[in-house]
């Protein structure tokens, strides 16, 4: 980025060095027609700087629509991960009292107790917040109040150093040979010089007093080439920062958006697990309560009365009751989601 | 043309001027300052802007005092009532967009004044020139007064038209030192340099926005593939699980113990505690 004092002497330099160094004598009768054709580049390059912005306008909308889509689209890839977090653990209830009922028919033909582990955890994923297009709106606009409050500052202060040091200034008067009067500064000596040399820089209208701040004449000390070069100095400045701070904060918005996308892709693979976890425990579920109508009938009933066939159909609902029982102990994966 | 000896020869004895060397002193004072300004800028507090705000208003309240024969030192207790005033009413009561409104209306008067200091030695059109920018911002005040542009589009327009009047000051000065031809040139060069600055910024802008676009094209290429292979794995990983489900309890009791032995070890079961055979059956009814 170019730094505020250089692209500021750049240009003023630019100006001022071209007119110092075009031969006017020798050019004299077509100076018209070089001021009209440099007039004419000067349209072409501001026709070129509003298109570009109001392109950059354009751009800034298709961000601002991005946060928005992306905002919304992680708020409903989290919103349905939740009901599926929801309906696993309302099935995960039920599945316990399809296991509670295979092992009291376990239990009532074994000859001790058998433990089957049905707790579980919910699954829980917390919720990440992002910053949205209001919030970036906001530091838009303390960019642009912080923009102009620098370019207040700065004419305030470039108004003391031209005020406070008008001994020093004058000789930037001096430099330029010559006095409002026509009458060049440096043919003129003591009081008329300093007086000449005030007046260049506005110290004439010290002396005609002003109506408060908004019209005054502190403003007025500043009105001459030392005011002028600090007070362009300062908006430069302001300039550049205030575009270095919306670059910033365009930069910050796409990073904002990629986090959010990248988050709402690592909630919906959890969501994707969580359902493949449901739908593995409710199919195991129906199948075990199943086993459970098939084996009621063996209720209480002597392990070594029973024959081959009820002892086979037995083994089974137990394995069926260690499998949905296992299904418990799945936990999803806390997904790795970069922070914004 | 100017001849650079006697240019260079003239910047020799100023140089060595006492006053010379105290306007370099006050000048890298206000350099100085102006970083300090725009690290605080870069700082983002509102308690910070509030402070430059007062300063602000401090100075000018001073520095009309002292236009008016009072130095700081001498100010009286009704002088410093006054200085109260005025950066209360201009720089605590007003809100932030109010503040920015009242700083440009003090840039347009002072371009105003400014071009009246050059009556005397330039031409007509070229005050005229610089004249219309100080109205233009007064204009952009009403707009954004009107809500016909946002705040922050307007203090950009109003900066770039402040930049644009004050190099044209400059150059009018120096052009006019070459008769009115000079000043022509000057001028449109001046208005030339300050489009062509503000193309160039807008273009990086550009620049940048175009590579954010175009970034998260590619993020989400990219994430659209991530989650289509994770689904598909999870996908046929639940269905192959779902088939030994089908098969274990849709099989006759003569399968059904494999079925479902296959089906425990599927889900993570401990070998130990699956029951395959007659045996493991017996030994886990009876011990």
């Amino acid at each position: 980025m170019e730094q505020p004092g250089n692209l500021f002497n750049n240009l003023a330099s630019l100006a001022a060095d071209a007119a110092q160094r075009i031969d006017i004598d020798g050019i004299a009768e077509g100076a018209a027609a070089a001021g009209q054709a440099i007039g004419a580049k000067a349209d072409e390059f501001k026709d070129a700087a509003v298109a570009a912005k109001n392109d950059i306008a354009d751009k800034m909308t298709e961000l601002d629509r991005m946060l928005d889509q992306a905002t919304t689209d992680y708020n409903d890839a989290f919103t349905q991960m939740n009901d599926c977090g929801i309906q696993l653990f309302i099935a995960r209830t039920r599945a316990q009292d399809a296991i509670g009922l295979a092992k009291r028919i376990i239990d009532s033909i074994a000859s001790h107790p058998k433990s089957f582990d049905t707790s579980f955890e919910e699954v829980e994923q917390h919720r990440k917040s992002f910053a949205d297009t209001c919030s970036f709106a906001d530091r838009e606009l303390h960019d642009a109040r912080a923009a102009a409050t620098q370019a207040g500052a700065g004419l305030a202060a470039g108004t003391a150093l031209a005020f406070m040091a008008p001994t020093g200034a004058m000789w930037i008067a001096t430099a330029f040979g010559t006095a409002s009067t026509g009458v060049a500064i440096s043919t003129l000596s003591g009081a008329a010089a300093e007086s000449a040399a005030l007046a260049w820089l506005g110290g004439g209208a010290l002396a005609a007093g002003g109506s408060g701040i908004a019209g005054g004449t502190a403003l007025l000390a500043l009105a001459g080439p030392i005011g002028w070069t600090a007070a362009g100095l300062t908006v430069c400045s302001s300039i550049v920062i205030f575009a270095r701070n919306r670059q910033k904060l365009a930069k910050q918005k796409s990073e904002e958006i990629e986090a959010l996308k990248r988050n709402t892709e690592a909630v919906r693979e959890s969501e994707a697990e969580i359902a493949s976890i449901l739908a593995a425990t409710a199919e195991c579920r129906d199948g075990l309560e199943a086993c459970c109508a098939s084996c009621l009938p063996y209720f209480g009933r002597n392990y070594n009365e029973l024959d081959v066939q009820a002892k086979m159909e037995l083994g089974s609902l137990v394995n069926s009751t260690l499998a949905l029982s296992e299904l418990f102990t799945k936990k999803v994966a806390q997904k790795e989601q970069p922070d914004a | 043309m100017p001849d650079e000896r006697s240019h260079s020869a003239i910047l020799d004895i100023l140089s060595s001027i006492p006053a010379v060397q105290e306007l370099q002193a006050a000048w890298q004072e206000f350099e100085a300052m102006q970083e300090r300004l725009a690290q605080l800028q870069d700082d983002r507090g509102e308690q910070d802007l509030l402070a430059i705000r007062i300063g602000t208003m401090l100075v000018f309240a001073l520095v009309q005092k002292a236009a008016e024969g009072t130095k700081p030192f001498d100010l009286s207790h009704e002088d410093w009532e006054d200085v109260a005033r005025a950066v209360a009413e201009y720089a605590v009561i007003p809100d932030g967009s109010q503040y920015s409104v009242f700083i440009f209306q003090l840039y347009a008067n002072y371009i105003d004044a400014s071009a009246g200091l050059l009556e005397d030695r330039a031409q007509p059109s070229s005050l005229e020139s610089i004249r219309e920018l100080s109205s233009r911002l007064l204009d952009l005040a009403d707009s954004f007064a009107d809500g016909e542009i946002a705040e922050s589009d307007y203090v950009e327009e109003s900066l770039w038209i402040c930049l644009e009047a004050l190099i044209k000051l400059l150059a009018t000065m120096a052009g006019s030192l070459r008769g009115p031809e000079g000043e022509l040139v000057a001028q449109s060069l001046a208005e030339m340099g300050v489009a062509y600055g503000r193309m160039k910024l807008a273009a990086q802008e550009q620049a940048l926005l175009d590579a954010c676009l175009a970034a998260q094209q590619e993020i989400d290429s990219t994430l659209a593939a991530k989650l289509d292979q994770y689904r598909t794995a999870v996908e046929s990983e639940k269905a192959e699980f779902l088939q030994l489900v089908d098969d274990a309890f849709t099989a006759g009791i003569e399968d059904r113990l494999k079925r479902t032995a296959t089906l425990a070890r599927a889900a993570g079961v401990d070998e130990e505690r699956i029951l395959d055979s007659g045996e493991s059956i017996d030994a886990y009814f009876l011990e």
